[in-house]
């Protein structure tokens, strides 16, 4: 029994650490892709300035070609993004997996969608054609964003989660330490209490962020959110704090 | 017969032949020693040099105060997140316990690597926004 215990402990350590370098390694590519969109766009800028110049059929046709591969390079971008999101939003899950997995399948067919317009965008041949797209990405990318900060609130909660798992198992230890003073108990019981705090902090995040996603203004609601997320940051240092002070204080060494 | 005494009044000091007169013999020219006539005897110079050093010790100790009044404000403005509901037992760090068994025991190692392990998730909690496009390309 101990050694399965054992076997399983390992197999799940050697799985976060995959999907650790999962999300470096799509981190890595998105960052690549984001140094050759800035190429892409600088390029689309150039010859935009030239065609206004000059307004040449060849000027007109370079700022055409330039803009798909900087539309392309854009939608490449926002899906090597959205991919990484995805793989960080795995870590942790398990405190909200409904929630988490809710907000995956909406990344993935954000995901699909990109690869589509890319798919359309590439068999463009016309100004009006290109026109048209910018608008509709345009009305389609307040939802993607939308959904971004809606999953980075959601990591967030789920990242804080575990924090305060981790921190209510070492004041069990503790607790249960026959070498912790009895006076200490009284304060560890009272750490709850701040645990119950940060806990409705994190809970008011994900309320601020769903109730502002209604009313299509995801970016307005991240900050408030984030805001949330941090108070609920603070109480967990500062049942470190007091539970290192118990250990000092109360630590009976044989 | 013997020569009579001289009427002589013993008690008179200067009579006494164990008298010894006084040394400081206070001058009736000289003016009384008052506060007044102390301060005029200081050259002006000094008087001067005086009143510099004692001002700019008191702007010190002025700026000082000041500056701890300001910073005491501060820190109380500052502090960790309010508590929106009132909790029944106290919840700071214990400081009004009794006499502690050991004050300055350091953290068991069991612990400490807990402790490291959930403070480095805490620290190391980075934000993964996403990039700036131009949503309107082609127009």
């Amino acid at each position: 029994m101990p050694i399965i215990l054992f076997l399983l402990q390992l197999f799940f350590f050697k799985f976060s650490v995959i999907a650790q370098e999962d999300y470096q390694s799509a981190q890595q590519t998105y960052l690549q892709q984001q140094q050759q969109y800035q190429q892409n766009y600088l390029n689309y800028i150039e010859k935009k300035d030239t065609y206004t110049k000059y307004g040449t059929i060849t000027a007109k046709k370079e700022k055409i070609e330039s803009a798909k591969k900087a539309i392309i390079s854009r939608n490449l971008l926002l899906q090597y993004y959205l991919s990484a999101l995805n793989i960080k939003l795995r870590k942790y899950a398990d405190n909200n997996p409904t929630t988490t997995k809710k907000n995956q399948i909406e990344i993935n067919k954000w995901i699909a969608w990109l690869k589509e317009q890319n798919a359309i965008v590439s068999t463009f041949t016309n100004q009006d054609d290109l026109s048209v797209n910018a608008k509709s990405f345009s009305k389609k990318y307040i939802l993607i964003k939308q959904q971004i900060y809606t999953s980075l609130i959601q990591n967030q909660v789920n990242h804080y989660q575990q924090i305060l798992q981790q921190l209510s198992q070492l004041s069990q230890d503790i607790q249960n330490n026959p070498q912790i003073n009895d006076q200490a108990q009284n304060w560890i019981s009272d750490l709850s209490i701040k645990k119950d705090l940060a806990q409705e902090k994190l809970k008011r995040a994900t309320q601020l962020m769903n109730q502002n996603t209604q009313h299509g203004q995801p970016a307005n609601s991240y900050p408030t959110s984030k805001k949330e997320i941090l108070k609920a940051k603070q109480y967990s240092v500062q049942i470190l704090q007091d539970l290192k002070s118990i250990i000092v204080k109360f630590y009976q060494s044989q | 017969m013997k020569d009579k005494p001289t009427s002589q009044n013993i008690d008179q000091p200067q009579n006494n032949p164990l008298y010894i007169p006084p040394t400081n013999i206070p001058n009736p020219n000289q003016p009384p020693i008052t506060k007044e006539n102390f301060i005029s005897k200081i050259p002006t110079k000094i008087k001067i040099v005086f009143i510099s050093i004692s001002s700019i010790i008191i702007l010190l100790l002025l700026a000082i105060l000041t500056k701890n009044t300001v910073k005491h404000s501060f820190t109380k403005n500052n502090q960790s997140p309010q508590i929106t509901t009132t909790p029944s037992k106290n919840t700071t760090q214990p400081q009004n316990s009794p006499t502690p068994q050991n004050s300055d025991n350091p953290i068991p190692p069991q612990w400490q690597n807990k402790f490291d392990e959930i403070h480095q998730l805490i620290e190391n909690n980075q934000e993964f926004l996403p990039p700036k496009i131009d949503e309107q390309i082609g127009l």
